[in-house]
């Protein structure tokens, strides 16, 4: 498994390379173009196939979308039944890419994530093989994060920052490109293990996903309980999802729009200058260099995702929400008058 | 994106206007460059406006307070419209303020990015790529920007400028209740400015007289005299004014009795005594002494000499006895002895000469040169001390004037001046003066005996009443009833038409007549009357108060200075003065 998985990543490699000389090399501006109408087109493939599997909740669908181009994980937040696991496994079947889900429960141990060795001096002609854990996949949904202890959480840690995973002193590159999406219960907190925030500030974004409409319930209702199951299309080639991050970094982004990125981020901190009073009274810690960072990601995967070459300012604030609301620590007092990090992240004009 | 969104200030102290780093990016804006200017240049007139108006209702609401003119707020309103306009031209937008304007209507960052790309100029494709996509952008959304742009965002924002310009015309137009007050200071000023000028008239016809190359004035006192038009023109008021003035003229009087104040008299008794002889030389010499000039006086003397030189026995005998007439006239014992001194010197000389002409003889006489010479210097020190006191006397008048009508608060002169009446010896005849209407009781007269009387001058009208003793009493209106006998007069006391209190005042430096005043000196000596100096007004006159309490401050000024007084009790005598200051002030 983990030996096709290398070479899959291999293929995608040159696939990229490939793709990407052949396009850029010289062919000035018109090239870039070319290139991003392609991708635009592909996208916009991508989210209609996913769209005749999941009913509604298109927000969502176009925010992981970005999320991948940026090639950050995302931690899905909502309540049970709404489509989370559903749209993890759509993903990973019209992007190709491989799947795997772990369900995390509290006696879950990092082991059982990551992989682990086991004495077979027979095979390899050494005394010890590594069996690779449900990690050394593309997509890797991690269900109900919150519920394995920090132990297990943080075996994650390195996997979602490094993509390499460490066992018995050896350290296992994860294959290209590799997302981790996570799903949390706001609701059910009683045996679970709130995730650190070193932990949330390795997702580049948060997703709160919501409830279904009345029309999106009833369609819900007719494509699942119907005799015919919806079909999973295939979109992408190999490499091609690879080859978008790397032309998400090229997207421009100016000094004044950068500006306004970091003010954003900037005005997150009670310590800030430009903080609001709303923020100096309710935040106790702001969103640091990797909220700036998931920000112009983002931005610039919502530039590209639009086939456009610059970040503008509409950009940034469109990703504004889903990169820093896990960012921001709220104080007792914000929770006692009910204000949330999107309450905040709205006052501050986005 | 409203809150984070700010547009780039100019640094104030390193302006850098930024311009348009290609022309093509300024041709793809200038539909929204345009409206956005105007709505700058319009916001820039309603900021001037608004800041203008303001600056002025509040001065002119403050002048309703502290009084200053109107065309000063309206000069400074307009000065901080003109700042405001000013500085909104300085700060006008430039090309990049106008690219993040162009942003915020709704080219959400293509605008800057264009900006950027073009400022760059990166051969980079991704760059390329974008500029040329962003100028599109630009190229295509700026007219239907335009088109939605709102020129003048908030018509509610001229409220403030409507609001304020109805206050300005109020402020204008209503009558100022400080308006009479202004009026009054500004004739306070005037007053004072006037009696400055007067006052440093006044001070030019003492300020060089000399004596014998000497300064009539001690150096303190000159410095005074020439700080005074200054002091006057800064005193607070018309009575600060009228005691400054008081007390110069206080300084001068005391300079005129330290002259003597008998030259002049000396003079115009000699001149009216030699102006009946016969000759030329006397008519030459009386002329010349009531011209009172040295040189002249010193020809005339020459001629005289001459004169007795030339006269036979009985002719010097006349010049001798007329000489020694005059030396009986004058009260100056230098003058005098020099008179006497010429009369001996012409008898000798006739003696000499054995009842001939000396000039006949063809000789002079040294003697009487030398005595004509002395006489001639007496003449012209008596003639200078003459002009000295009339100078002082003149300017002290000048003074006395103008306080008189800076404390009467209108015209100069003494108002309400009244002299008492003498009673006369050992008849009815006590004396009540008043002056001003009579309103106020006066201080308490005084007289040994009472009489019937009635004198004095000065404006208004009234007769006090005096009863015999040791005191008296006074009223505005009344007659004097009293016993008969010895009265040398009495007074009362009126307020004047120009409100000011009358005082006794037993004596003033000055010339004038001697008043006498009943009784010995001491016990056992002969006489029952004692002559007391001259003074320019009656024994027992009545004057302002004002003109002379500051005579009465000064002295005490003088004598506290000499006296070895413990501090408490110098305080208590200012406190004494400062109240009685403070009573006629009210």
């Amino acid at each position: 498994m983990v030996q096709e998985l290398i070479e899959l990543n291999e293929d995608y490699k040159a696939h990229e390379e490939t793709t990407t000389h052949d396009k850029l090399t010289g062919g000035g501006d018109a090239a870039v173009r070319e290139v991003l109408e392609k991708a635009g087109r592909r996208l916009q493939e991508m989210e209609d196939a996913i769209g005749a599997v999941i009913i509604g909740q298109k927000d969502v669908v176009h925010q992981v979308l970005i999320a991948m181009l940026a090639g950050g994980h995302v931690l899905l937040e909502g309540v049970p039944g709404l489509g989370k696991t559903a749209l993890v496994r759509t993903i990973g079947g019209v992007t190709g890419l491989g799947f795997r889900r772990i369900q995390f429960t509290p006696d879950l141990m990092p082991a059982d994530i990551t992989g682990t060795q086991i004495y077979d001096a027979k095979s390899t002609g050494q005394p010890f093989k590594f069996i690779p854990g449900p990690v050394f996949s593309n997509i890797l949904l991690a269900d109900e994060i919150n519920r394995a202890t920090p132990k297990t959480q943080s075996a994650l840690l390195e996997a979602m920052q490094e993509k390499t995973v460490t066992v018995g002193g050896a350290g296992h590159p994860l294959p290209e490109p590799f997302f981790v999406l996570a799903t949390q219960n706001p609701l059910e907190m009683e045996g679970t293990y709130p995730l650190p925030e070193a932990q949330l500030d390795r997702f580049i974004f948060k997703i709160n996903v919501s409830f279904p409409t009345a029309e999106e319930l009833a369609a819900i209702g007719n494509l699942t309980t119907g005799a015919d199951s919806p079909v999973i299309k295939k979109v992408l080639e190999p490499g091609e999802m690879l080859q978008w991050q790397q032309l998400v970094r090229k997207v421009v982004v100016v000094k004044d729009i950068m500006d306004y990125a970091v003010q954003l981020v900037l005005s997150t901190r009670p310590d800030s200058p430009t903080a609001s009073e709303q923020v100096r009274r309710y935040v106790r810690y702001g969103s640091g260099p990797r909220g700036l960072q998931a920000l112009l990601l983002g931005a610039r995967a919502e530039a590209f995702r639009a086939g456009r070459a610059s970040v503008g300012y509409e950009d940034i604030r469109k990703v504004a929400a889903a990169s820093l609301r896990h960012r921001l620590l709220l104080n007792f007092e914000a929770a006692a008058d009910g204000i949330t990090p999107d309450t905040l992240i709205q006052s501050m004009g986005v | 994106m409203c809150m984070l969104f700010k547009f780039p200030q100019p640094d104030l102290k390193k302006p850098r206007r930024r311009g348009w780093p290609d022309p093509e990016l300024a041709r793809a804006l200038a539909p929204l460059g345009k409206k956005v200017m105007l709505r700058y240049w319009l916001e820039s007139a309603r900021l001037a406006l608004l800041w203008g108006s303001a600056a002025a209702v509040a001065l002119l609401a403050l002048s309703r307070l502290w009084l200053f003119s109107a065309f000063i707020a309206a000069g400074i309103g307009a000065a901080v419209a003109l700042l405001a306009g000013g500085l909104r031209v300085y700060l006008r937008p430039d090309a990049l303020t106008l690219v993040s304007v162009a942003d915020l209507a709704g080219l959400n960052g293509s605008a800057v990015t264009a900006y950027r790309l073009l400022e760059q100029r990166s051969g980079d494709d991704w760059a390329r790529a974008a500029k040329n996509e962003v100028m599109t952008d630009c190229r295509d959304k700026s007219p239907a920007l335009a088109e939605g742009y709102p020129v003048i965002p908030r018509p509610k924002s001229w409220g403030g400028v409507w609001l304020l310009a109805a206050m300005l015309l109020a402020y204008t137009f209503l009558p100022n209740p400080l308006a009479a007050y202004r009026t009054s200071v500004r004739q306070e000023r005037e007053a004072l400015k006037l009696a400055a000028e007067q006052a440093r008239s006044a001070v030019e016809l003492v300020k060089d007289v000399k004596i014998k190359g000497n300064n009539i004035l001690p150096d303190d006192v000159r410095k005074q005299m020439a700080s005074l038009p200054r002091d006057i023109k800064n005193s607070g008021d018309r009575q600060e004014a009228a005691n400054k003035l008081e007390t110069a003229r206080w300084q001068l009087d005391q300079a005129r009795a330290v002259l003597g104040m008998t030259a002049k008299k000396d003079l115009e008794r000699l001149a009216a005594g030699w102006g009946k002889m016969n000759g030329k030389e006397w008519q030459g010499l009386a002329g010349a002494l009531r011209k009172g000039d040295s040189a002249d006086i010193d020809r005339a003397v020459q001629v005289l000499e001459k004169a007795m030189l030339k006269a036979d026995d009985e002719k010097r005998k006349q010049i001798a006895s007329a000489l020694y007439s005059g030396a009986g006239a004058v009260s100056d014992p230098a003058l005098r002895q020099a008179l006497k001194d010429a009369a001996g010197a012409a008898l000798d000389a006739g003696r000499r000469s054995g009842g001939k002409s000396a000039n006949t003889a063809g000789q002079g006489d040294a003697g009487l040169a030398a005595a004509a010479g002395a006489l001639s210097g007496a003449l012209a020190n008596a003639a200078q001390t003459a002009g000295a006191e009339a100078a002082l006397g003149s300017a002290s008048a000048s003074l006395a004037a103008l306080a008189g009508g800076l404390a009467g608060g209108g015209e100069s002169g003494n108002m309400g001046l009244a002299s008492a009446g003498s009673a006369e010896l050992g008849g009815s005849g006590g004396a009540a003066a008043d002056s001003g209407f009579s309103s106020d009781p006066g201080p308490p007269g005084s007289g040994n005996d009472a009489g019937n009387g009635s004198g004095g001058d000065g404006d208004g009208s009234g007769r006090g009443s005096q009863n015999g003793g040791a005191t008296g009493n006074s009223n505005g209106n009344g007659s004097g009833v009293g016993n008969g006998g010895q009265g040398s007069g009495g007074s009362g006391a009126g307020r004047t038409g120009s409100g000011l209190n009358m005082v006794y005042t037993p004596f003033l430096p000055g010339e004038g007549e001697k008043s006498r005043v009943a009784g010995q000196v001491r016990q056992g000596q002969a006489g029952n009357e004692v002559s007391l100096e001259s003074s320019p007004t009656a024994l027992g006159a009545l004057r302002p108060y004002q003109e002379v309490y500051g005579r009465y401050m000064a002295e005490a000024h003088e004598s506290l200075s000499r006296a070895p007084l413990p501090p408490e009790m110098e305080n208590l005598v200012w406190s004494y003065f400062s109240s009685l200051g403070e009573e006629n002030g009210e």
